[in-house]
């Protein structure tokens, strides 16, 4: 039980995907216009997020080692369009809020990270349960950023008004620019406070995958990675060197 | 040699499991593609139910109006007026009221002139030429700025306006035909504003009942 | 033809993939460092999603739509993309090494590069015929390389500055994107 519950707080406190992994970063930006389309994105995704991580899970010991990414991928495909008919089916205007950002679920960095880090190596229970964890603590990190946007952006919350009827509200914080600048000052707070963050400090951070390639897409990522680095630097090839072992250790452990 | 049939054996069954997950995949899509087909279908029925009644209160019964929303399908809407372009009136209704008197019209369009794609809207127009109001089926603006269009302060705009052509003004609107445009989001409520012309001027040309198709 | 270049327009700089749709961040953050690199990535872009557009249009209107089969769009695409990457990458291995050479290594990178797969279902979503659906491709990665070599340009520059500790690294991206962003808003009145 404790393991379970350990899975959860671990999603949404200690490895929370949005302020401390920095994964998925499309859909922070795009759909957190409003607490609504926030809670929404991140809900939808935390299905998502379960119902594969439960399959892969119980799959993990009949998926052959060399097509395990593709057929990762068809799998998250297929919950994904599942989710999407149900949306239409009972939720209409969520569906039509978020657009073609409930298709592009399929190739959230979170999603792929977790069935490669987490549910292809445990059992089906505690793997779902890491699914609702990490899926939880998405909502989290996007509600919270969809609420900020909105009560600086159209002074409500929840469609509710929140702010003095003489504040003008700052619109810019609804369009696009200002996703960008919520986020960047959340990271710039981050690196203040010397809070634990992929984004933190470290100027060996390549950034790819919004921030920490290592902890999502799996060795998919790694290996770009390790490509990129190596046409770059083949002159510096003592630093790819000590990268690579650093890479190939990720992928061993 | 032996390694190598070891290779292939391998590759084929790696081919075979991807095969297999797919094919599990596809099938349990298209089934629940049957299951939920129905309740979709149903669900968009009765959206665009509820905005006819909200559009046209005066009306009780809605029936399709073949013959108009068979023109409706191939018309060319630019030819009317350039601003029509990319505007597609789905479906025209006739609005009966509760003693069965034909009062007007109720239409479907939908425009892909909205900033995040296509918005789909439903309108009453009774027979003396007067909007008697618009609700939205599907929008997808960003919230906070175009999704203000499906707000009644926006919405009420066109209600009870007896207006050949309703026009944005980003200023406070003064006259009868004038539509106060959504602050941050004029593409918007160009979009909508175009898209009850459209079919206004659309039932105007078309409709034997209103008097345009007799002037042909 | 008037159409197909408001298309062209409107991909590339008025509904810009990067700037106004938060697709293809990751890359856009990531190879963006140096000109060089960033140009590259754009360059693969350009030549992966312009097929992927031609490609997956093709099988949506000939294969899915006859065959009833429309909501496996995001199933096909996704696969279809992959495969095409990989299969892009033999070719370019195979016949052209120098085209090679300069693409091969972000060609792996694009495959879970969101602003692909967002540009298909794109084209589906607005009922794009196959000939705009191409122009919509090649618009939008045109667009992408046009931003990710100006934010490579301008990070060039930002090395040389004196930013506030806190704010280095991706923080500063981050607000040089969301200022461009706003730049890109000037755009809007193009069409």
């Amino acid at each position: 039980m404790n393991k379970l519950l350990e899975r959860i707080s671990n999603g949404v406190v200690k490895d929370n995907p949005t302020f401390i992994q920095m994964l998925g970063m499309c859909p922070t930006l795009a759909v957190t216009t409003s607490a609504t389309n926030g809670i929404g994105m991140g809900l939808t995704t935390t299905a998502v997020l379960v119902a594969s991580n439960f399959l892969i899970s119980a799959l993990r010991k009949l998926i052959p080692n060399k097509v395990r990414i593709p057929s990762y991928i068809v799998i998250i495909a297929t919950f994904v369009t599942i989710v999407e008919f149900l949306l239409k089916a009972y939720l209409p205007s969520l569906n039509a809020s978020l657009g073609i950002y409930i298709p592009l679920i399929v190739v959230n960095c979170i999603i792929l990270g977790r069935a490669e880090s987490y549910a292809a190596k445990n059992p089906v229970v505690l793997s779902a349960f890491d699914g609702i964890g990490m899926g939880l603590g998405f909502t989290v990190g996007l509600t919270a950023i969809g609420a900020f946007r909105e009560i600086l952006g159209a002074g409500t919350i929840f469609n509710f008004k929140v702010t003095p009827a003489n504040y003008e509200p700052t619109l810019i914080f609804i369009l696009a620019p200002g996703a960008f600048f919520v986020v960047a000052i959340l990271t710039a707070l981050q690196n203040k406070l010397q809070l634990k963050s992929a984004t933190n400090g470290s100027a060996k951070s390549t950034l790819s995958c919004g921030g920490n390639c290592g902890s999502c897409g799996g060795d998919t990522c790694t290996t770009n990675r390790e490509k990129i680095e190596a046409s770059k630097e083949i002159a510096a090839s003592k630093a790819t060197v000590a990268k690579k072992t650093e890479a190939q250790d990720q992928k061993n452990s | 040699m032996a390694d190598n049939t070891k290779k292939k054996s391998s590759i084929i069954k790696d081919a075979i499991s991807l095969f297999l997950i797919t094919m599990v995949a596809g099938l349990a899509l298209g089934y629940v593609y049957e299951v939920t087909k129905e309740p979709i279908a149903k669900m968009q029925i009765e959206t665009v139910n509820r905005a006819y009644h909200s559009v046209f209160t005066d009306a009780v019964t809605f029936t399709v109006d073949e013959e108009l929303t068979k023109v409706a399908a191939e018309y060319d809407m630019v030819g009317l007026d350039p601003s029509f372009n990319g505007i597609i009136i789905d479906e025209v209704d006739k609005a009966f009221d509760d003693s069965n008197n034909l009062v007007g019209y109720v239409f479907k369009v939908t425009t892909n002139q909205g900033y995040n794609g296509t918005i789909s809207l439903a309108v009453g127009y009774s027979l003396d030429g007067t909007v008697k109001g618009i609700e939205m089926v599907s929008i997808s603006e960003t919230a906070g700025l175009g999704m203000n269009a499906d707000t009644p302060k926006f919405k009420d705009q066109f209600s009870n306006k007896t207006v050949e052509r309703f026009e944005t003004t980003k200023t406070d609107a003064t006259e009868e035909h004038q539509i106060e445009a959504i602050s941050g989001a004029t593409i918007t409520t160009d979009a909508v504003v175009h898209a009850v012309n459209a079919g206004v001027a659309f039932i105007n040309a078309n409709s034997t009942e209103i008097g345009g198709g007799t002037n042909e | 033809m008037k159409e197909l270049l408001i298309v062209l327009i409107a991909a590339a700089l008025v509904n810009n993939v990067v700037l106004s749709q938060f697709l293809g961040l990751c890359p856009f953050l990531g190879v963006s460092k140096k000109t060089g690199t960033a140009t590259g990535m754009g360059a693969a872009v350009i030549f992966v999603m312009t097929l992927a557009s031609l490609i997956t249009s093709v099988i949506y209107n000939y294969i899915l739509v006859p065959a009833k089969l429309e909501y496996m769009n995001t199933i096909v695409f996704i696969l279809v993309i992959a495969a095409l990457v990989q299969f892009v990458e033999m070719v370019l291995k195979k016949y052209s090494p120098p085209l090679y050479n300069a693409l091969g290594v972000y060609l792996p990178l694009i495959t879970t590069n969101c602003a692909v797969l967002g540009v298909a279902l794109i084209n589906v979503t607005k009922d794009y015929s196959i000939l705009t659906s191409v122009v919509h491709g090649f618009g939008a990665a045109v667009g992408f390389l046009l931003t990710i070599v100006l934010m490579a340009g301008i990070r060039e520059r930002i090395e040389f500055n004196d930013v506030p500790k806190s704010w280095q690294g991706y923080p500063i991206v981050l607000i040089t994107a969301g200022l461009m962003a706003i730049a890109f808003f000037g755009f809007s009145g193009l069409l």
